[in-house]
């Protein structure tokens, strides 16, 4: 009913500036850009990083919340394993975590709930962002209790584009994540780029 | 198809022997028997009798449309703005034959819209009332707790009424649950304990929260708190026109790959709305694949609560995902998607079965033929297993009486003895073509509804292998896949239907009335998960706390069903 009659939320949201404060939305202001020039990308010999990948044994959170998340078990399930790169187990606490992949749409009553499980992970902490919802609010954008991506309540080091379809993309993705942790073994950089 | 015990006893059921069905005549005798509560009667594309009464009139129209006309079955209420007026709308319909609907239309006042809850009726619609609240800013007179259900407490304004401005930034903050841990949460004298169970918990399925009164281990009260995944499906729907932008939303409701039988729901809805014919060809397949679908949700529910009462992510979890993994590699030679399929169109399919055709009949037949060992292997680990029933046999006590009155469906319905089914009562698709059974068990318990998903999945590939047949040997010049149907759909002023299809968690259906535009002026969505989680506290009070898991586990929500 109210779709007809009231403007509906501008893709931007000039709402967001005023909950935020200026300058705070710049989406690649990251310590990544910071620590690598103009290109978030890292370069390294795929052995190497696969090495490290088995080595440090990302473990990630239990964290199911919209339709994102079925594909996620899919990932930790058989056929695509996730554990072929010790990471396979979820953890159900949120301090035995060192990644917190975020697999779905946020909204408002939401939001608050998952930056404290992101307050609780020690540091040094990662967030993948899985699919389109954790990036914009996907194809919810529009709804007046979305929250316009997990951006706006954490910090996103990855973002997996798509909706639902986004199982193909995510072991490559996860590895990448795993190729940031490198630098787990100097906590201070760690924390810069997380 | 299984004896159901409770079509024979009961209120309700005899009532309805003394009032047999004609139709047309019902809708007729229905009025002489409201007698002077109907202020005006209208008619809606599923049922020829909406009665319109007086606000204060609701729960006597309702008790006697529920006791002497035997409408024992509240499956929705639907809450909307018009520009003179609010209007909540009862959707009644029988158990024993859905097919008898009668609409109940409350209008009410716009500067001050109230009007009597029909909580004392119908237990269901204590929820469902709230929604209303919530979204559209309809009060209930005698409601027990009307407060907000899907939105925080602090939200300002009723989203889906008229003067809503939301482009009006909202306040939200971090409310403290209350600490379990903290001394004040234990009360001393009664000895109760306060805990929190969610929104992140693995045992919620999702963001779910269940505030929890602990009397020793046993649950003295449970509050289960929605809302957490309410991410606007009724608004999207409504900005998207009928034709191509509101499929892909229905994926997205009960997301454990039973998107097909979601866009079913949508699908029959608005082509009643519109008059469509699905020519047949479509119709096998639309039921084939939603089939897959079912198989696939099944599958998940059983693995999850499996997960939930004695496992770890270990054999059973991943025999299951191992049968869902090849059902969605079928649905997505079919669809091209995993689980966003949009693939039905209003009037059909959008393609057909993917040449070579051989190939796609092959794997399809390979996994049904994989699937009774599969189950096999489930009844040896699962429900033969002593560990299993002594956990789920005489836990999770769901009477037949109190699941009709909460307005369960679906497996949790039919465990508890209730012989209801839409694809059998209320047909669609293809099935009544097909050779199949409804499953219902006597239980009434975890273990009851456990069985019937497992009995479903047997039950739904023979659908599947029926249609396999069907489609192979179908002539090559008759394969129709989409009615012929306008590019821009734009349903007569004022119509409104509700029809549901019986998707993986029971009745799903879909109220839309239109205003002659091309997109719906209202949009509800009946999720069977959001009556199904209502009966919880009732199936967990004077439980053991463990026992709430397994019932929560057995109703398998999934919460963007339940939150929409
Ligand atoms: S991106 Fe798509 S699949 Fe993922 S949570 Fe959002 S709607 Fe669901």
């Amino acid at each position: 009913m109210s779709s007809k009659d009231t403007p509906t939320t501008d893709a931007s949201t000039t709402t967001r500036d005023a909950r935020m404060g200026e300058g705070l939305d710049d989406r690649f202001n990251s310590k990544l850009r910071e620590a690598f020039g103009s290109s978030p990308f890292i370069l390294t010999k795929f052995d190497k990083f696969m090495n490290w990948v088995r080595g440090s044994s990302m473990f990630m959170l239990q964290f199911g919340i919209a339709c994102c998340s079925i594909e996620m078990m899919h990932t930790y399930a058989v056929k695509h394993d996730l554990d072929r790169f010790g990471a396979g187990v979820p953890r159900a606490s949120p301090r035995q975590a060192d990644v917190i992949i975020v697999p779905g749409t946020i909204v408002s009553k939401f939001a608050p709930r998952m930056k404290r499980v992101y307050d609780q992970m020690p540091e040094p902490k990662f967030v993948i962002g899985m699919g389109s919802c954790t990036i914009s609010g996907g194809p919810f954008q529009e709804g007046y209790n979305v929250v316009k991506g997990a951006e706006e309540v954490i910090p996103v080091d990855i973002h997996v584009p798509g909706t639902g379809a986004v199982l193909r993309t995510r072991p490559g993705r996860g590895r990448r994540t795993a190729r940031r942790g490198d630098r787990r073994g100097d906590p201070r950089d760690a924390v810069q780029l997380g | 198809m299984s004896a159901d015990p409770d079509r024979t006893a009961g209120a309700d059921a005899g009532a309805t022997e003394t009032l047999p069905v004609t139709e047309g005549v019902e809708a007729d005798r229905l009025a002489e028997l409201l007698g002077d509560l109907v202020r005006r009667r209208d008619e809606h594309l599923n049922a020829d009798a909406a009665f319109e009464v007086h606000p204060d009139d609701v729960q006597e129209t309702l008790f006697t449309l529920r006791d002497e006309a035997g409408f024992d079955h509240c499956s929705c209420v639907t809450a909307q703005e018009y520009d003179d007026r609010f209007e909540s709308i009862y959707h009644l319909k029988k158990y024993d034959d859905p097919t008898q609907e009668v609409s109940v239309v409350v209008p009410t006042d716009k500067a001050d819209p109230r009007s009597e809850s029909a909580e004392p009726v119908y237990r269901t619609a204590d929820w469902h009332e709230r929604e209303a609240y919530d979204l559209v800013g309809i009060e209930y007179d005698d409601h027990p707790d009307l407060r907000r259900i899907l939105l925080p407490e602090t939200w300002q304004g009723h989203p889906l009424s008229k003067d809503y401005d939301q482009d009006r930034p909202q306040v939200v903050t971090l409310q403290e649950h209350a600490n379990p841990l903290e001394e004040d949460h234990k009360d001393s004298e009664s000895d109760t304990m306060f805990l929190n169970i969610g929104p992140h918990h693995p045992a919620t399925h999702g963001v779910l929260h269940l505030k929890t009164t602990l009397d020793g281990e046993q649950v003295a009260d449970v509050d289960p708190d929605i809302g957490y995944l309410h991410r606007c499906e009724e608004q999207m729907c409504q900005q998207g026109t009928y034709r191509h932008q509101i499929m892909p939303y229905p994926d997205r409701w009960d997301y454990i790959s039973a998107g097909l039988l979601n866009e079913w729901a949508y699908a029959r809805a608005a082509e009643d709305l519109a008059d469509i014919e699905v020519p047949d060809y479509a119709q096998v397949i639309r039921t084939m694949s939603a089939e897959l679908c079912r198989i696939a949700s099944h599958m998940l529910a059983v693995g999850t609560f499996a997960l939930d009462v004695y496992g770890d992510f270990t054999a059973i979890f991943m025999y299951a995902i191992r049968e869902r993994e090849k059902a969605q590699k079928v649905l997505e030679d079919l669809t091209g998607q995993r689980m966003m399929f949009n693939y039905f169109r209003l009037g059909g399919v959008v393609w057909d079965i993917p040449e070579p055709r051989d190939e796609f009949f092959e794997r399809a037949r390979d996994f049904l033929d994989g699937l009774p060992q599969a189950t096999q292997e489930f009844h040896d680990l699962l429900t033969t297993n002593e560990i299993f029933q002594l956990r789920c046999v005489d836990t999770g006590i769901l009477p037949p009486e109190t699941a009709k009155s909460y307005g369960a469906t679906g497996p949790v319905a039919r465990g508890s003895g209730i012989d209801v089914d839409l694809r059998r009562d209320d047909p669609y698709g293809y099935y009544d073509e097909l050779d199949w059974d409804v499953i219902t068990q006597d239980g009434c318990d975890n273990y009851a509804r456990v069985l019937v998903r497992l009995r479903e999945v047997e039950e739904s590939a023979k659908i599947i292998e029926q249609c396999l047949d069907l489609l192979e040997d179908w002539p090559e010049d008759d394969r129709e896949i989409q009615a012929n149907v306008p590019r821009t759909l734009k349903p007569d002023p004022d119509t409104e239907t509700y029809r549901a299809v019986e998707a993986a968690k029971g009745e799903l259906g879909i109220y839309i009335r239109s205003d002659g535009t091309d997109t719906p002026a209202r949009f509800k969505i009946r999720s069977p998960c959001f009556s199904n989680l209502q009966t919880l506290s009732e199936m967990a009070e004077g439980e053991y706390i463990a026992d709430l898991v397994a019932a929560l586990g057995s109703l398998d929500i999934v919460l963007g069903e339940v939150d929409r």
